[in-house]
């Protein structure tokens, strides 16, 4: 009797498991979807990119429309444009973000708690709220349109620090003892010794921050006012325009080519993230 | 040389890069906002002090109610979603998968957050066009009627929450599969030993023990909400009418296409305010349902 | 001569040698949606050349992401760029803008320089008139134009002979058109297609009301005038097609009706010659265009040109000038208008138009002579923000006409009252 209800208990949970695993393949796949449909659209000649049925698999193979998008807007500077400033934010990151850390996490000075806090309400001081001073303070400084402008405003990464910070302040003393002893000054023990020691929580901050600046649409479309210089983001907005009328196709083409980017990314970033998150974590 | 006094030397060396900037860049603008809103601003000419006329202005638009009405029921409607979502989908993976599978999966759920905003954005209007789109010949196939997505006040909202969801799930997704791998095996060893079902454990272990990661994903995700721009910018454009404007646009709208830099600033500061009583009410009341013990 | 003589000597032939030889350089401001940047460089190489390589001229592409609020992206863009002591010299500006411009003195008036220098302008008289007037305000000259456009209707062919129905004349009524739209709305392969793609814009819905003897703005563009009843019975005409004869898709802040045109999606859309750049470019050739259905006599067709005017903070306002009128001349108009606006000059017109591949091209020259300006005073920004605000609410079915032009009347009034 026993052993029956066992079996069927068990088996409840298995079919309840199958259950769930084939819910979880079905969502993955609603997941994917999309972006299966934007490149088998962007296959299709521009006249039939809207009709019905949709494309799910490419059935027809146009590249020309990949051309296209190179022909009607400078594509790959804004790519490069993206690249740079995202590259150049994230070293940012890991440089700033990592002292302002070690200094918060080991360095005893007059003002470090509140000003610690300060910094911590960054977080909720948004995009908008500052958009329009800063706009005219650029405007004033003759820095509009330029992508450097774009470097300045994502320098302070608050959430990093917090992050940084966190992970800096479970290193043991020992080290940092053992090197003061040694003669050591700050900037030795912060190179040497804080930061491959933290390189998780670095490696988390600077691969979200670099994801976030580059999709950051808002501040270049503020900020810059010519093609040469345009991101990617607002690049799409424009290769919109210049295409859009009838064909649609072309700018899924150039939808797809922005996200070529995102997946090698992807690749690179993943690893450290995931390691960056389970040993760096969210300890409170 | 006395050791406090070159501690404090390093100490502001090191934080100096950060803190120059945040001052310049981030708290001066805040001030400015504040000054701002007090002025009638012009760019190419001088600008007066107003007073309060800006916010008499705030408070008699007519557009203002719908426009926060917005705001606040994407937060209110995304922020739960997001953490339900996120938490199914990390629960999901976490438990029923492994290997090879676990990382596709995980990069089924992730890669969107990677996905240039405009570029997919621009594609889901596609898909979400009442006529000709995607989603809704789907629909036409189970027999159902073509729902107008983009063009009903009720169904905006659906579509604005889909995408989101597809878009930014990652985010709290990853959250969560990082903080359920780190809630010790022995714990729910223990519990199995005790006889608990797996909805004990679930609700006794895995929930509490993931409650520091869920208020960090909340707080960022209120934050995030508060200020939507890119989703109803390239989506519905604040569309129909004003039924998906939300402040960001608005702030947006006013101060950059109308050159109304004063009235901009002021909906942008009544914004922080929103956004800082609303966090600080999280922080308070985390004591009442975080658990940080061990 | 003693070497001090020489030094002052030679530092001065430098110096002489180094104003005659330093070329000008000029920036010319294009927005990103008119996607002609090539053509644009081309035809100002053809300038430096005329001016014999004493002024160089550097075309730069603003962006403008958001195509509903197309031109106040765009000034705002140009505003920033001025107050952030980069301004362009000569910048492409349309009537929607034109006003604006002037009204807050951002425009140099060309008035002088027209009088020292008129070969500049090449035979003015060749401007059609009416078009050239908007850019004329209060007796100063701001810019020259260069091209137009109007709104009439194009009609797929290929679905008009499917539907048995002939190629419509242009004294076509309203009734007529009615009738047209029922007839090419059907079921095609389990596909819906449509009569007709409402013209959810401002420039569209104008042209419509002007058929009809209305506007969007008072006659004196003090005052909003959507609720007329002239004026609501088109938009309840639109509204109609879509949610009671059921002829019409809801239109989307995206849709873009050239599209659905060429794919069939749409039998009839209103538009200028804009989509025939894109009807070329997918070798879409079965369309014909006709006015839109006469509704008052006389035909009143709506239209838009666009010039090129000088800042005012222009360093060298002299060159600024004569860029500003080679861009309307026949070279820039022949290279530049070829097949997806109007050209401005008559003698361009002629030979222009005929390679409009499309039937019944000859309206577009022949409306040029009973063509009004688009309604685009200062503010108008906000104007037609206010104007696609509840007109999507209308068409989206969440206001009555009624109520919706009421409203929308009085904001705009009130936009107008405060320029």
């Amino acid at each position: 009797m026993a052993t029956k209800s066992l079996e069927a208990k068990m088996l409840g949970k298995n079919v309840g498991r199958l259950f769930l695993q084939v819910f979880l393949i079905l969502v993955g796949l609603l997941y994917f979807a999309p972006f299966l449909w934007m490149f088998s659209t962007s296959l299709r000649l521009a006249k039939d990119s809207f009709s019905l049925p949709p494309a799910l698999f490419p059935t027809a193979f146009e590249i020309g429309n990949y051309f296209e998008v190179f022909n009607k807007v400078p594509f790959f500077s804004f790519f490069l444009n993206s690249f740079k400033v995202a590259v150049v934010v994230a070293l940012g990151n890991v440089i700033f973000s990592s002292m302002a850390a070690y200094s918060f996490a080991r360095i005893r000075f007059p003002g470090r708690n509140i000003l610690f806090l300060v910094l911590l309400s960054g977080l909720m001081i948004t995009n908008q709220v500052t958009a329009i001073p800063q706009f005219i303070l650029m405007a004033k400084l003759h820095m509009i349109d330029n992508t450097w402008t774009l470097v300045l405003l994502w320098l302070v990464n608050p959430l990093g620090i917090f992050l940084i910070r966190q992970q800096m302040m479970a290193i043991s003393d020992s080290y940092e003892e053992a090197a003061l002893m040694d003669g050591a000054n700050r900037w030795w023990i912060y190179s040497r010794i804080m930061v491959p020691m933290s390189v998780p929580a670095i490696s988390v901050s600077t691969v979200l921050w670099f994801v976030a600046n580059w999709n950051d649409f808002f501040r270049p479309l503020l900020f810059i006012n010519t093609w040469e210089n345009m991101t990617l983001p607002l690049g799409m907005t424009a290769l919109t325009g210049a295409v859009g009328s009838g064909n649609y196709s072309a700018v899924l083409a150039g939808v797809m080519l922005s996200l070529l980017p995102c997946v090698v990314i992807y690749i690179f970033g993943q690893r450290y993230l995931l390691e960056g998150l389970s040993t760096g974590g969210l300890k409170q | 040389m006395n050791k406090k006094f070159s501690d404090a030397i390093a100490g502001y060396l090191f934080i100096l890069p950060v803190l120059l900037l945040f001052i310049v860049l981030t708290l001066g603008p805040l001030v400015g906002t504040l000054l701002l809103s007090f002025s009638k601003f012009s760019l190419l000419s001088s600008s007066r002090w107003v007073g309060l006329s800006n916010f008499f202005n705030l408070f008699s638009d007519a557009r203002m109610g719908v426009i926060y009405g917005n705001t606040l029921f994407f937060v209110f409607i995304l922020v739960p979603l997001h953490v339900i979502v996120g938490l199914v989908l990390a629960v999901s993976v976490e438990g029923l998968t492994k290997g090879s599978a676990k990382y596709l999966f995980r990069t089924t759920f992730f890669f969107p957050v990677l996905a240039t905003t405009a570029s997919v954005a621009i594609a889901w209007g596609m898909m979400f066009d009442t006529s000709f789109g995607l989603i809704n010949w789907f629909i036409g196939l189970i027999g159902a009627k073509a729902i107008p997505w983009l063009n009903s006040p009720v169904w905006v909202y659906v579509a604005v929450a889909i995408f989101s969801l597809w878009k930014f799930i990652g985010n709290s997704f990853i959250y969560f599969l990082v903080g359920l791998q780190s809630i010790p095996v022995e714990l729910y060893e223990a519990a199995m030993l005790d006889g608990a079902s797996p909805r004990q454990r679930f609700f006794r272990i895995t929930l509490p023990m993931l409650s520091p990661t869920m208020f960090f994903v909340v707080v960022n995700l209120i934050i995030g909400a508060a200020q939507i721009f890119d989703e109803p910018y390239f989506l519905t454009a604040g569309g129909p009418g004003d039924s998906s404007r939300t402040v960001g646009l608005y702030i947006y709208e006013t101060a950059f296409q109308y050159h109304n830099y004063s009235y901009g600033s002021a909906v942008a500061l009544s914004l922080f305010l929103v956004i800082l009583l609303v966090t600080l009410l999280q922080f308070k009341l985390q004591k009442k349902w975080v658990f940080y013990g061990n | 001569m003693n070497k001090r003589t020489l030094m002052i000597l030679l530092g001065f032939l430098v110096s002489v040698g180094l104003a005659v030889a330093e070329p000008v350089t000029l920036t010319l401001a294009y927005p990103t949606g008119d996607s002609k940047v090539e053509i644009m460089k081309q035809i100002v190489k053809e300038f430096e050349k005329q001016e014999k390589n004493q002024v160089k001229v550097n075309v730069i592409v603003v962006p403008v992401a958001n195509p509903a609020a197309y031109w106040g992206s765009y000034f705002d863009k140009l505003q920033t760029m001025i107050a952030g002591g980069d301004a362009p010299d000569v910048v492409r500006v349309a009537i929607e803008g034109i006003q604006t411009f002037a009204a807050r003195d951002l425009a140099l008036p060309l008035n002088q320089y027209q009088k020292d220098d008129p070969q500049a302008v090449l035979n003015y008289a060749d401007l059609a008139p009416k078009l050239q007037a908007p850019f004329e305000i209060g007796g100063k000259v701001y810019g020259y134009v260069w091209d137009w456009n109007n709104v009439v209707i194009h009609i797929n062919t290929d679905m008009l002979k499917a539907a048995g129905l002939p190629f419509p004349g242009p004294n076509w009524t309203l009734e007529d058109f009615t009738k047209y739209a029922k007839a090419m709305t059907k079921t095609v392969n389990g596909q819906q297609v449509y009569g007709f793609a409402i013209p959810n814009y401002y420039f569209g819905t104008e042209g419509w009301l002007y058929a009809n003897g209305a506007g969007i703005l008072s006659d004196d563009m003090k005052k909003g005038a959507l609720d007329t009843p002239e004026a609501k019975k088109i938009i309840q005409l639109f509204r109609d097609m879509i949610y009671v004869d059921k002829t019409a898709p809801v239109p989307n802040a995206t849709t873009d009706a050239v599209n659905l045109l060429m794919t069939g999606k749409v039998a009839m859309i209103a538009a200028g010659r804009w989509p025939f750049g894109s009807y070329v470019a997918n070798k879409f050739t079965s369309v014909g265009v006709q006015y839109i259905p006469l509704m008052k006599s006389p035909r009143t067709v709506v239209f838009g040109s666009g010039a090129f005017p000088v800042i005012k903070l222009t360093k060298h306002p002299k060159e600024a000038y004569r860029l500003s009128a080679f861009l309307s001349g026949a070279y820039s108009q022949k290279t530049g208008i070829s097949i997806d606006s109007i050209p401005t000059r008559t003698s361009v017109m002629k030979e222009v138009l005929p390679t409009t591949p499309g039937k019944n091209w000859e309206i577009y020259g022949e409306s040029a002579a009973f063509a009004k300006a688009v309604q685009s005073p200062p503010g108008y920004p906000e104007v037609a923000s206010i104007f696609d605000r509840y007109t999507s609410s209308v068409y989206s079915n969440q206001l009555e006409v009624g109520a919706a032009m009421k409203s929308a009347s009085e904001e705009i009034t009130k936009v107008l009252a405060n320029q």
